[in-house]
């Protein structure tokens, strides 16, 4: 049977802390690499590219990523994550979702940001839609287990 | 392990890809800047003689940028450049550049040293053991042949970047810095 999702990681494995990841499917909703892979080569990608090494380093920059915390939409967004920037005049969105994959000892603390899905956009402000559609498939069970397997770790 | 196997990082693919995400790191501080400050892109733009519209490409990373602009651009917020060459241990650059923020930060927790003799003062004073291996050649090529010698050649380094020296602010504790993750 072939596999519904997969995930390919977008930075180093060996990093200890943080890792970016695109979701890999047929589905509509699932756009994410799609689009980053039409980017390759243009100053789009470059930027996209920088912050996901920014943020893999640990630096705070909430113009070109960040999370939603408890306070905003009640909390049901907590774990989203979204990496933005701007190109012919539309601001541009690459919504994901964080985890903590690996579940051994040092290491679970290392968290994966799974991007899904592509947003443009003229409006700065968050279309709440896009943060229900990662949410609804950061829950599923196959997308949990397609990632836990990926950083399975071995006895 | 084979060569081919030797996943390398995204700015290994060009020089411009190299450049690209240095400017980045670049560009970011100088935002960092004029958020402290504060001060707009049009007052900027007023600093630099050039049009807001230039001002916006520059931190915007659109077009070439060149050692000049970069000066330029720094000077304007009160800041200086160092291009600093260093061997990470990662010839292979499988990853990528250190953020030019994780310099500036070190240098400011060390006390900001102006010269070698700050420095050795540093290690020398503050015993600092890692200092030693991080700077260990530096310092001993200091020790042999004084100041004015001892910073070039020691640095077996094929890549560059440039980072900002700022001479505004405190020197923060690492743990109170906003700038790191929680």
């Amino acid at each position: 049977m072939t596999e519904k999702y997969k995930i390919k990681l977008i930075t180093s494995r060996d990093h200890s802390r943080r890792a970016v990841a695109f979701l890999i499917s047929s589905e509509e909703n699932i756009t994410a690499k799609s689009v980053f892979d039409s980017l390759k080569n243009t100053k789009s990608e470059r930027i996209l590219l920088s912050w996901f090494d920014a943020w893999v380093d640990g630096l705070k920059n909430d113009n070109w990523y960040h999370g939603w915390n408890q306070t905003q939409y009640t909390g049901r967004y907590v774990r989203c994550f979204v990496f933005k920037y701007r190109e012919k005049r539309l601001e541009q969105r690459f919504y994901g979702f964080l985890c903590n994959p690996k579940t051994k000892l040092p290491d679970q603390g290392f968290q994966l940001c799974v991007l899904i899905r592509h947003g443009s956009k003229s409006q700065w402000e968050t279309d709440e839609n896009d943060l229900r559609i990662v949410e609804e498939i950061r829950t599923r069970p196959a997308v949990q287990k397609v990632i836990y397997d990926y950083f399975k770790e071995k006895p | 392990m084979s060569i081919k196997s030797i996943k390398k990082h995204w700015t290994e693919r060009s020089i411009k890809d190299y450049l690209f995400r240095i400017v980045v790191d670049f560009t970011a501080q100088l935002e960092s800047k004029m958020e402290s400050l504060p001060i707009s892109r049009d007052e900027l733009s007023k600093r630099l003689h050039v049009s807001k519209g230039r001002v916006s490409q520059v931190l915007n990373h659109g077009g070439n940028i060149t050692l000049d602009t970069i000066v330029q651009y720094a000077r304007a917020l009160g800041m200086k450049v160092s291009i600093v060459a260093y061997d990470d241990n990662d010839p292979d650059n499988k990853k990528g550049p250190i953020n030019s923020e994780i310099f500036k930060m070190s240098w400011e927790h060390l006390g900001k040293p102006r010269d070698f003799w700050a420095m050795q003062d540093i290690v020398t004073t503050k015993n600092i053991s890692a200092a030693n291996v991080t700077f260990g050649r530096r310092i001993e090529d200091f020790k042999i042949f004084g100041p004015k010698q001892s910073s070039s050649g020691n640095v077996a380094a094929w890549s560059a970047f440039f980072a900002i020296e700022s001479f505004a602010g405190n020197n923060k504790p690492f743990e109170d810095d906003k700038r790191l993750p929680s």
